[in-house]
């Protein structure tokens, strides 16, 4: 059930949630040094057969505790990355096996969540530029939405990038006062849900460096009111336009239903401004399952709409509860350290995601404290700079 | 001398009427038509105005060189015909009837209402283009235009033609844009587009050349010489097509294509296509019930009273599992309908036999919202074509399942960034690309969801895939 409050529905309840995951899988210290770890698992996985995607991805939730801890008699919210517009395409190669995540990976994951007793599923995605239904947008970027409806009992799709089914936006506080708003309004579905998980694509991102279950969140923010065309005062009805505006660039403010941003002498650059607000978001929202899917993906940037990018089959997998954790071990994978910071690959234009969010208490990036399960990191490792292309 | 539907229309300003430089007027102005497809001279004639008998005289021997290059010459008349037929004229075009035409056909420039002649020469059409694309010094300050879709706005005339041609089943449909002010940006393949544009339609484009370059073909110039063999390639390519096939469409647009209701399916016609919607327009008294063979949703834009005859074909059609969207206050009948929720606050729908009625909550006003409206209540599962960076793009898709043909008009008039890729829902077994220039060749096909993907290589103006079942 929600609750609401004036103007607003009060924000997720961390302590209901945690209720329901365990406590150890939720941030809980605003500190670098007591940032919580988890384990994360590693799997070599060449390619979307079911064959081999089954076994693979039902050993590594086992080696993680067993997805009927997590999502038994729960509601499930899953927000996958289906970035740009359905009909970009890296050359002929289709946006599944190069920006979008796989519906194999998703069917899977849907499987063994109705398998493990989810009570219901909801995929979730801010389409690009559109409020139609996800189902008409998986269309449209080629895909057949059935089967992943199929996949486990009462699965639904929800396009979060506007006001959806609801009377209202569900309100989220990130802690300290957050890096660039205090609270962010966001979709019903974000809110509706016991477990939050994020099906993420391994990829390079043009502005944050890296784009894994962290960045998959940016997409969380409804275009209504984070979006180019929204209006000054309300939430659009529809979303126009992508956050260029408002969050890369910040050359101007959300809809006013929306706080401002905290510090508008802040600097006007997507690589300090994207990091913060993605880790505002994996705190205010936090992340029970990420999931990367680092089969086929691409090297050089986050979609077609980046030069000089390229498809790459790293044949990886990676899953953890907590996100940071899961995040670091993926750059690692990537070969890039997850310590690193601005200047230095993947971040020589943008502050870390990583560094970001383990500052607000979400997860260590510190590969030291973080368990592998499954694969090392040295025999997977697919250095995306020196990546061959597939 | 050819029929009409052979004619291949060169438009040709060469008198005081088109205040042209007196070399146009020349005879051998037209030795660079030789061994090209042009067979038709189109002229201004007589405009009602103090001009008209320096323009035939300044006409004369130009016309005696173009019947001696059999050369058929039509006539752009105002309202008389001005002693065409003894000035040897095969033609004229007018959007009035013309008492004095001696005989000589008369070909409409009349493009909405009611429209009967052989030939339907459309003056409205639009220069086929992407116009905030064409920067110059002059305009470099004005914003580009974006179309309701996001993507850059797309001048184009398919919708018009079909229009047209849904009206007119039986007359030739030329079209007769004129050419963009930016004319030095024009390149060979922007004139390759217009040709493109029109014949995917079934339609014909009257050349029409900007002045510098006429001007330098008059005089042989040999950059202007090789512009124009690009120009008259395509000219060719699409002079031997056959007459397109009905274009495949779920979704058939009925209306009487009159006043408001003809521009209101215009523009539908105009932003489906944007999206990559194949529909088809049907003019309302010819609606029959095979009409529908094939077709999953019907949009009716009438909402004034119906004749028995139509109300019976819509009820079969919905009782087969059609989709009827209707506009607001249409009356619907008053029993057998059970009310089945709304879409987005902007549809009642209603269940009726194994179909559906969607009716519009508020009287229609934005096309492209009903075109996407459309798009989703019949929803995409319903798409026959889809395509991938192809965002400067239109498509037609024709023919049946054992034999199919997409072309696909870049109004970018240059390749794309990435290649194309199309997708067809019937499942072919072979694919050919027929590019605008260049051999036909075998693409390799891949099955997928039912139908089947290509993946076509970059190219700038036109490309065509023919499937095979």
């Amino acid at each position: 059930m929600r609750h609401h409050c004036p103007g607003y529905t009060r924000r997720f309840l961390l302590g209901s949630a945690a209720a329901s995951v365990g406590s150890a899988l939720l941030p809980s210290r605003a500190f670098a040094a007591e940032a919580p770890s988890a384990p994360v698992a590693l799997a070599r996985c060449r390619s979307y057969d079911r064959g081999e995607l089954l076994p693979v991805m039902t050993r590594m939730f086992d080696q993680l505790g067993g997805l009927q801890k997590l999502v038994g008699g729960k509601t499930v919210a899953i927000k996958i990355n289906l970035t740009g517009a359905p009909r970009d395409r890296l050359g002929h190669v289709p946006a599944e096996l190069a920006h979008w995540t796989h519906p194999a990976v998703i069917g899977t994951t849907l499987h063994l969540m109705g398998i493990a007793g989810a009570k219901r599923i909801r995929l979730l995605e801010s389409g690009w530029n559109t409020a139609d239904p996800i189902e008409e947008y998986m269309m449209e970027g080629g895909w057949d939405p059935s089967p992943l409806l199929n996949a486990a009992p009462r699965v639904e799709m929800e396009n979060t990038n506007w006001l959806g089914g609801a009377k209202q936006y569900s309100v989220f506080t990130p802690p300290n006062g957050g890096y660039m708003f205090k609270r962010y309004l966001l979709n019903h579905s974000y809110e509706d849900c016991d477990v939050f998980v994020s099906i993420a694509k391994l990829k390079d991102h043009a502005t944050a460096g890296i784009t894994l279950s962290m960045k998959n969140c940016f997409g969380i923010t409804p275009c209504t009111i984070y979006g180019d065309g929204s209006p000054k005062e309300e939430a659009g009805i529809l979303p126009r336009g992508g956050r260029g505006s408002v969050i890369h660039a910040g050359s101007r403010q959300p809809a006013k239903i929306a706080p401002s941003e905290n510090d508008p002498t802040s600097p006007r650059d997507g690589g300090y401004r994207v990091p913060r607000v993605v880790a505002d978001l994996v705190a205010a929202r936090p992340i029970h399952l990420a999931i990367v899917d680092g089969i086929e993906t691409m090297a050089g940037g986050e979609g077609p709409w980046i030069s000089n990018c390229y498809p790459v089959k790293p044949g990886i997998l990676l899953a953890g509860t907590n996100c940071v954790t899961t995040d670091a071990v993926g750059a690692a994978v990537m070969g890039y350290d997850p310590m690193a910071d601005r200047g230095t690959p993947p971040f020589e234009t943008s502050d870390s995601t990583l560094r970001l969010a383990e500052n607000h208490g979400v997860g260590t990036r510190d590969l030291k404290r973080i368990e592998v399960l499954g694969a090392r990191i040295e025999d997977l490792r697919f250095p995306f700079r020196k990546a061959p292309r597939a | 001398m050819a029929s009409f539907a052979d004619w291949i229309p060169l438009r040709w300003q060469a008198g005081p009427l088109d205040s042209a430089a007196p070399e146009l007027a020349r005879p051998e102005s037209l030795h660079f038509l030789k061994s090209s497809p042009i067979n038709c001279l189109v002229v201004n004639w007589q405009a009602g105005g103090p001009q008209d008998e320096a323009q035939r005289k300044a006409l004369t021997r130009l016309l005696g060189a173009a019947r001696s290059q059999g050369l058929a010459v039509v006539g752009l008349v105002k309202n008389a015909a001005h002693q065409a037929k003894e000035a040897g004229l095969a033609a004229l075009i007018s959007d009035v009837a013309l008492p004095d035409a001696d005989g000589l056909p008369v070909f409409t420039s009349k493009t909405s209402g009611e429209i009967k002649a052989d030939v339907v020469v459309a003056r409205k059409a639009l220069w086929p283009r992407i116009p905030g694309a064409w920067r110059t010094e002059a305009n470099r300050q004005e914003r580009a235009d974006a179309g309701p879709t996001g993507a850059a706005w797309v001048d184009s005339n398919g919708w018009l033609a079909s229009l047209i041609q849904a009206k007119a089943p039986n007359s030739i449909l030329w079209l007769a844009p004129e050419l963009p002010k930016e004319t030095s940006l024009l390149r060979p393949e922007h004139y390759q587009l217009a040709a493109a544009d029109a014949a995917v339609y079934g339609a014909r484009w009257v050349v029409d050349l900007d002045a510098d370059l006429r001007s330098k073909l008059a005089n042989q110039d040999a950059r202007a010489l090789s512009s124009w063999r690009q120009i008259a390639k395509a000219l060719e390519h699409f002079r031997k097509l056959e007459k397109p096939a009905p274009v495949q469409a779920k979704l058939v647009l009925v209306s009487d294509l009159q006043g408001p209701e003809e521009h209101l399916a215009g523009e539908i016609l105009n932003l489906a296509a944007r999206r990559h919607l194949q529909v088809r327009p049907e003019l309302m008294s010819n609606l029959t019930a095979p009409k529908l063979d094939g077709v999953t949703t019907l949009m009716l834009l009438h909402n004034r009273s119906l004749t028995p005859e139509l109300h019976s074909v819509l009820k079969s059609f919905i009782d087969r599992g059609g989709l009827v969207i209707v506009p607001a206050s249409f009356a619907l009948p008053p029993s057998g309908l059970t009310p089945a929720g709304n879409h987005d606050q902007r549809y009642d729908l209603y269940s009726a036999g194994k179909g559906r009625i969607a009716m519009a909550r508020k009287p229609w006003n934005d096309p492209y919202q009903i075109a996407l409206d459309a798009h989703l209540l019949m929803s995409r599962k319903q798409d026959v074509v889809r395509l991938w960076n192809a965002g400067s793009t239109n498509v037609r898709y024709s023919g049946s399942a054992g034999n199919g043909k997409v072309e696909v008009l870049n109004y970018a008039a240059r390749p794309m960034g990435h290649p194309m890729s199309v997708w067809v829902a019937s499942p072919y077994k072979s694919a050919v690309l027929v590019p605008l220039a260049g051999e036909r060749t075998s693409l390799e096909i891949t099955p997928k969801n039912g139908g089947t993907e290509v993946a076509l290589p970059p190219f700038p103006v036109y490309a065509a895939v023919e499937f095979r079942g």
